[in-house]
């Protein structure tokens, strides 16, 4: 039998990534979602395969689908079956680290090795496809893709029932506890242990974690403590406008939060050990500090002079640089037509050129995320998923299209961004950022960015382009904001007047609104007229109107 | 009878995860909702209709019996999504599985052999090839009922140009939209917000003329038209009457190649499928092929004994069973409410409709 070309993918993403409440999660779902690929890559790899996508299997990130080529003799259902069997122990094995973790606080009985077994057992799905290479590379591709295809048509599943108190990350499955009570009374024991951290998990029994949860939150040892919290990405660009200028401020708020050791450091830094979310006021109120750093009666007796003098600190740092975003952004990226441009490849040769590629413009996106302040959970294969600050989301997310244009050749990229409150539920926010790209990719042409802000109170806006109309005057408009000559009322009023505007008077009332609105001590006013007429322009050329993108 | 059920406002039917305001949570909606909240609402109603005594667990009891056991005779069939139209009341159903778009046409995917030198994971006979480019399955999609069966019968259905309120094919948001509000945790005794109590809830909002209908046999006594609660947060609807068509039958014989098409979710032993499809049908039937959605998994809470009930999980709305039998086979004429599924036939679950491939 000749060489057969394998396409096999492991998920379900969705379980490993949405359920998350903290981009902690969020980056163990994603880790070990590439970790689970990399040994199903490695169980072929052993059989005789050959890479071809993706082209590095020892990338931090690996796509949660491959393609490799089976030399003559390995029959795809043993190779698949090994893949699957592979991907399953790794489960199991980085389940063992959070088992063991667990178990040394409270030993486990036959109630929670059965959930814990059903869970690790049954969560995984597989697909795959196989199809043998005659003489053409393309057009076995094409029947091992089209089978491929088919096979996610027929989603297959087990019938598992999960009863008792459901898990706070998913809701759906149970939660771990034992035959000695519920599993808030489980957890609760966990959180009081003093093993773990008010970050790790909720106090109280208020977090409550099956088996995918628990490898989540101790899977990884502090490695995912390591990765920035939500809060941390909203004040990271803040935090360096600080050091800068008003390092004192902060070295004396520093040296209040350390006499009170519940305050843990989350990195080495000395400047600044803590999480973001320290350098909120709202952080230091009595209801978080219990939610988030374990306080009890006790310590909010006992530290309360150290907390008033904190919460000072703190306002001082206010009083002279302003306070940090409150808001982060959450980028969803990938190339356009990745499938369509995979399956144009005449040789084998050049998918695995572009396998390579792709991988050039992964590394090159961690270091644009980075260069931003920002951090990737996931960047491999064409996608991208990164927490930034909100003031670098937009600059980043076209320094990665314009990467990517760059390294794939004739390849674009489109984007979706959600802009949220650096507490606001982090499953939604991954939602409304994936429903942004999808607006994005219905631009016609594709090639495109859609940017979706969740608000505190009433419904989300969001707003699309394709890129190359936001480099000019859409970025002379944010400069004109951002230094303040254009009053953020010019683009409310705007929004609230000309709805109901048609015609020559829409360009009457952005006159009328630029002159209003413009502060010429902080720079020269464009000529209103001239300025409302691009604006118009801009506007008509903008394939989404308001009522296209609630379609 | 048959009733239509409007929103007086937006709906909430919660899809069965835990919530609660601190843990700073996300209630979604399921819509349309399950047959296991549907009955809850019929049955709560009828205990207004009956002006059964609340405190009287017996009298309760005896009108609308238990959340499992139910009084003698009741069936219900649904809930369907649903538009009034000129011609009255026309039920909506999901995009089947088995569907691609190919420029102005709906078509079928027919199960076919796997060709020489391919492999695939598929535990079926046969599976569903797609010649054409590939497509990401667009799900937003719903079928009004005539296209729905021209498309079960003939496996391609026109995408017309018509729009608004008759369209046969539409998207999802031209009959309901969901709605996020966000929510913060009221402190009982002090009627102020506590501190990190935030929570965030999904509402449906239809379009005006769009509401649920709804099958329901062996409760009697309601007026042609009222109001009652339906959903999360006490949510009304108004119900009146339903003129909607008769639900179709399935054919007897069945085509010798046919397809069962599940117009609401269904709960197999062996999650995708049951123990033994035989179950279902006298003659020998054998299944070939399958388009199947994503599983749900349902479970709630159990206001009586407040705890979480058990999560199973079940196979969505839309998705598509193909069978291949000698000509004489029939749907067993014992079924509960024609349905196939192994659990809750008698409240709506496994309705199915039947194609030919």
């Amino acid at each position: 039998m000749p060489d057969t070309i394998l396409i096999f993918s492991l998920g379900p993403v969705q379980g490993f990534l949405a359920e998350a409440r903290r981009a902690q999660d969020l980056w163990a779902g994603s880790r070990l979602l590439s970790e689970l690929t990399q040994a199903a890559i490695q169980a072929c790899r052993r059989s005789g395969a050959e890479m071809i996508y993706p082209a590095d299997p020892s990338q931090e990130s690996l796509p949660n689908k491959f393609v490799v080529k089976l030399p003559e003799g390995v029959a795809p259902e043993q190779a698949a079956e090994a893949a699957r069997q592979a991907a399953q122990e790794e489960l199991q094995q980085r389940g063992e680290v959070a088992r063991q973790f667990l178990q040394s606080i409270i030993p486990s009985d036959s109630v929670w090795e059965k959930i814990w077994q059903r869970q690790l057992g049954n969560h995984l799905e597989f697909f795959w496809a196989a199809a043998v290479i005659e003489d053409d590379y393309p057009a076995a591709y094409q029947k091992a893709s089209r089978a491929f295809d088919a096979a996610k048509r027929a989603r297959t599943f087990q019938q598992v029932t999960e009863d008792g108190l459901k898990d706070s990350l998913s809701g759906r499955r149970s939660a771990l506890r034992t035959a000695q009570g519920d599993a808030r009374s489980y957890w609760n024991r966990i959180a009081a242990s003093g093993r773990v951290t008010a970050a790790q998990l909720k106090p109280e029994g208020r977090e409550r974690l099956d088996a995918l949860g628990a490898i989540k939150r101790f899977g990884f040892g502090n490695e995912a403590e390591r990765f920035p919290s939500t809060s941390s990405v909203a004040a990271a660009d803040y935090l360096e406008k600080v050091r800068g200028k008003h390092q004192s401020a902060l070295v004396a708020y520093r040296e209040i939060l350390k006499a009170i050791p519940k305050f843990y450091c989350v990195r080495g830094s000395e400047a600044w050990p803590y999480d973001g979310d320290l350098l909120y006021l709202e952080t230091l109120v009595p209801e978080r500090l219990r939610t988030s750093y374990g306080f009890g009666d006790a310590d909010l007796q006992q530290y309360e002079g150290q907390l008033e003098a904190a919460r000072l600190a703190l306002r001082m740092l206010y009083n002279s640089i302003g306070r940090p975003s409150p808001y982060y952004a959450l980028l969803v990226m990938d190339g356009d037509s990745m499938g369509k441009r995979v399956a144009s490849c005449a040789s084998e040769e050049e998918h695995r050129q572009l396998s390579q590629r792709l991988v050039s413009f992964a590394a090159q996106a961690r270091q644009i995320v980075e260069q931003h302040q920002g951090t990737a959970v996931y960047a491999g294969g064409d996608d991208v998923l990164a927490l930034l600050p909100l003031k670098r989301a937009l600059p980043a997310a076209q320094a990665l299209a314009e990467a990517f244009a760059k390294i794939v050749p004739g390849g674009t990229a489109s984007a979706g961004l959600a802009f949220a409150h650096h507490l606001y539920p982090l499953d939604a926010v991954l939602r409304a950022a994936r429903e942004a790209e999808g607006w994005a990719k219905g631009m016609e042409g594709k090639n495109a960015i859609c940017v979706r802000a969740l608000k505190r109170s009433g419904e989300p806006i969001e707003v699309r382009s394709h890129w190359g109309d936001l480099r000019t005057l859409f970025g002379e408009l944010c400069q004109w904001f951002a230094c303040g000559a254009l009053s953020s009322r010019f683009a409310y009023e705007a929004a609230a007047n000309l709805p109901f505007l048609d015609g020559e008077p829409v360009q009457s009332e952005l006159k009328r609104l630029i002159q209003r609105h413009w502060d010429t001590r902080k720079s020269n006013p464009p000529d209103p007229d001239n300025l409302a007429k691009q604006l118009v322009a801009w506007a008509d050329s903008l394939p989404g109107k308001a009522e296209e993108l609630t379609d | 009878m048959k009733l239509f059920l409007e929103p007086i406002d937006v709906w909430l039917f919660r899809d069965g995860r835990p919530f609660d305001a601190l843990s700073d949570h996300r209630a979604q909606s399921l819509f349309p909702p399950y047959p296991t909240a549907m009955q809850g609402i019929i049955r709560s109603h009828h205990l207004v209709v009956k002006k059964v005594d609340l405190r009287n667990q017996e009298a309760i009891e005896h009108a609308v019996g238990t959340a499992t056991t139910y009084p003698p005779g009741f069936q219900m069939r649904g809930p369907f999504l649903a538009r009034r139209t000129s011609e009255g009341v026309q039920r909506y159903f999901p995009l089947p599985a088995d569907a691609v778009a190919q420029g102005d046409v709906i078509r079928a995917l027919v199960p076919s052999e796997l060709p020489a030198g391919v492999w695939s994971s598929v535990p079926m006979p046969r599976l569903l090839w797609h010649d054409g480019e590939p497509t990401k399955r667009e799900e937003r999609w719903w079928l009004r009922e005539d296209a729905l069966m021209a498309y079960l019968e003939q496996g391609v259905v026109q995408i017309d140009e018509e729009t608004g309120r008759e369209s046969r094919i539409c998207k999802q948001d031209a009959l309901f939209q969901r709605e996020n509000r966000l929510g913060i945790g009221l402190d009982d005794t002090t009627r102020t917000s506590q501190e990190g109590a935030l929570y965030e809830v999904e509402f449906v909002r239809v379009v005006p003329g769009v509401g649920l209908e709804v099958e329901v046999e062996g409760l009697d006594g309601w007026p042609e038209k009222g109001i009652l609660r339906a959903g999360g947060e006490g949510r009304g609807a108004y119900f009146e009457a339903s003129d909607a068509p008769t639900w179709p039958e399935a054919p007897n014989p069945l085509p010798q190649r046919f397809k069962v098409y599940l117009a609401t979710p269904a709960y197999f032993e062996e999650g995708w499928k049951p123990k033994d499809w035989q179950r279902f049908f006298d003659g020998k039937v054998e299944l070939m092929a399958a388009a199947l959605g994503r599983y749900e998994s349902l479970g709630g809470f159990d206001l009586a004994t407040n705890t979480h009930k058990p999560a199973r999980r079940y196979v969505p709305a839309g998705s598509v069973y193909f069978f291949q039998s000698d000509g004489q086979a029939s749907l067993k004429a014992s079924l509960v409410n024609q349905a196939i599924t192994d659990d809750g036939a008698k409240i709506g679950f496994g309705q199915i409709l039947i194609g030919r491939w």
